[in-house]
């Protein structure tokens, strides 16, 4: 039994321990690993939404210019908007943009209008046709009749496009449920004339310059302009996230709440058996070995509770078909777009997660081990059982 | 280091529920030379074990192992001390639970030395002690008897310095007792100290194991001639 770590007689003994009281020791387990798991899917739910609004934020354009009026958002002429927003020094590659939101087949769609020969070789990122009229490119969320291959959208006019194609689940999160179309049919759909475009998006030479920039921008427009700055909409975004999160931390009340229930439980147990500490204590073993077997009791138990917890609170987050949590953040009620999540962000999550799960519990069960370390042979030979 | 063995000086010990159990004890233990302690039930047999293996503190007196305080020592460094004594409780204290050959085996449990060979011994004791066939068998499966003498292996499988029994033949027939007589004599010849506690009739009149006898009366120990 002896040799290799996890052959030592103490670690073997124990795991033989935990199988004496399998009850006690699976409802540990379970529990452990269900307040892992809740803890572990909230810090990844926060981690995750942050990485993909950052992400999402970064392929954004610098800046976002809108016509506005006091009825709202109203259509841009086109070369005026061009020209104007070119003559601003540090404003580069300016350009107009077509999209809006129309009725689709379930619910409000997000039309994108792409113009042939803007992108290289007449192919979109991903190698992906550019629409023609009439044809339509949709995102992994959009519900579309298979058999039809045809998606029926009604803006200012109704229009019936063949879709030719449907971006991958992995794609950005602005086309989860967009839909991408010839720039003559999405003017068509949204009501707007052959010189008029959405919005206007532009680079500038410097981010830091984007603020100084605006007041500039305002004032080369003949009519009142809302702008926004990518810096605006990542900093909103990520406190809209930060938000949401922080109301999913309050689950943590009742989480903590039961790892202290958990901690009681492991207590008890522990008492319940001084007179076998008592007894093993007669026997020759001391204090640190009762400790050590206790601690690797709690391990056996602990370290794949928590790796369990982990694992299914990753697996009820990344892998297919787990819309539900798309459902209660966006409202989505398509399939659940793609989660992005960097290294450091899950290194940092899970690391919390074991912390905040993991610590506590370890640190009972030290305290467990370090009360029967404590127990005295008398409590076996004169308490009795 | 002074004279070998367990010897008690002075030693008491009291209750606060019932007063006086031992008072002045003087006694002395040798290796290689067993004794038997007899004194009817309720004079403090088990308490004087108890004491003798450190697992009670005397509340006056003491007791010293081969010339060392033990009964001072604090509680860590008994524990220590303890591996070097095997014990039989009167109410034996197995694991019912678990089966013989592991509790035999529970307390080395922690030394990770010479884990085959211990097998290997508990083994050879076990079909000496004839439980080979139950080696395996959880506890609870067993007669009394049987648990006695797996208490009995337990006590003895490491070859302790010192063995402390209680009562380690009062559910044994005449044979098995004569074999525990023989085991216990053959560990005496090794160099163990060797206490019995018993009012067993067949160990205070007809052994000829035990080169001394005591008896326990109200709270005092007397040696027998």
């Amino acid at each position: 039994m002896s040799g290799l770590p996890w052959r030592s007689p103490l670690i073997v003994w124990a795991a033989r321990d935990l199988l004496r009281h399998p009850v006690p020791a699976l409802s540990l387990f379970g529990a452990v690993a269900s307040l892992t798991a809740l803890v572990a899917l909230v810090l990844l739910m926060t981690q995750t939404l942050s990485t993909a609004y950052t992400r999402l934020t970064e392929e954004a354009p610098a800046v976002v210019v809108r016509r506005v009026s006091a009825g709202g958002w109203m259509p841009m002429p086109v070369e005026e908007a061009l020209e104007a927003a070119g003559g601003v020094a540090g404003v580069i590659h300016p350009r107009v943009r077509t999209w809006g939101v129309v009725s689709g087949p379930d619910g409000p769609l997000t039309v994108v209008g792409v113009t042939p020969g803007q992108g290289r070789d007449d192919e979109l990122p991903g190698g992906y046709a550019s629409p023609r009229p009439g044809q339509a490119l949709v995102g992994s969320g959009v519900a579309i009749d298979e058999t039809e291959g045809r998606i029926h959208l009604v803006g200012r006019q109704p229009l019936a496009l063949t879709v030719i194609d449907r971006l991958p689940p992995s794609s950005s999160l602005a086309v989860h449920d967009g839909v991408l179309v010839h720039v003559g049919d999405a003017r068509t759909l949204l009501g707007l004339g052959r010189d008029q475009a959405s919005d206007l998006v532009l680079d500038v030479f410097h981010d830091e310059a984007v603020a100084a920039l605006c007041p500039d921008l305002a004032a080369a427009f003949e009519w009142p302009v809302h702008i926004t700055t990518r810096n605006d909409d990542l900093a909103r975004g990520l406190s809209g996230i930060t938000r949401r999160g922080s109301l999913a931390l309050l689950v943590f009340v009742p989480a903590f709440l039961a790892m202290a229930l958990v901690a009681v439980a492991a207590d008890l147990w522990g008492r319940r058996r001084r007179w076998e500490m008592g007894l093993f204590k007669a026997l020759g073993w001391t204090g640190g070995d009762i400790l050590r077997l206790t601690v690797f009791r709690g391990l056996v138990v602990g370290v794949p509770a928590v790796a369990a917890g982990t694992a299914a609170a990753y697996l009820m987050m990344f892998q297919p078909g787990m819309s539900w949590l798309a459902r209660m953040v966006f409202d989505w009620t398509g399939p659940a777009p793609a989660f992005y999540l960097t290294a450091r962000g899950a290194w940092a999550a899970l690391v919390l997660t074991a912390l905040m799960a993991g610590l506590p519990f370890l640190a009972v069960v030290f305290w467990t081990g370090w009360q029967g370390a404590a127990a005295d042979p008398a409590d076996c030979v004169e308490g009795g059982r | 280091m002074g004279p070998g063995g367990l010897i008690c000086s002075q030693l008491g010990f009291s209750r606060p529920e019932c007063g006086v159990v031992l008072e002045c004890v003087e006694a002395e233990f040798a290796p290689g030379r067993p004794a038997l302690v007899t004194g009817p039930t309720g004079s403090g047999k088990s308490t004087l074990l108890h004491l003798l293996g450190a697992m009670l503190r005397p509340t006056s007196g003491e007791v010293r192992a081969d010339g060392r305080p033990v009964s001072r020592w604090p509680a860590p460094h008994r524990d220590v001390w303890r591996r070097q004594v095997g014990i039989v409780f009167q109410h034996l204290h197995l694991v019912t639970d678990l089966t013989v050959l592991e509790n035999v085996l529970l307390p080395f449990i922690p030394r990770a030395i010479g884990w085959s060979d211990l097998v290997r011994q508990a083994g050879a004791l076990l079909e000496r002690l004839a439980l080979a066939s139950a080696r395996d068998a959880p506890l609870n499966t067993l007669s009394g008897g049987q648990r006695q003498r797996v208490a009995l292996a337990r006590a003895v499988v490491g070859r302790p310095r010192y063995l402390l029994l209680d009562e380690p033949t009062s559910f044994q027939d005449d044979r098995q007792t004569s074999g525990v007589l023989a085991l216990l004599a053959e560990r005496a010849e090794q160099g163990a100290c060797v206490v019995v506690c018993s009012h067993d009739v067949r160990l205070r009149d007809g052994a000829p194991l035990f080169a001394s006898a005591y008896r326990l009366h109200r709270g005092r120990l007397e040696h027998l001639e």
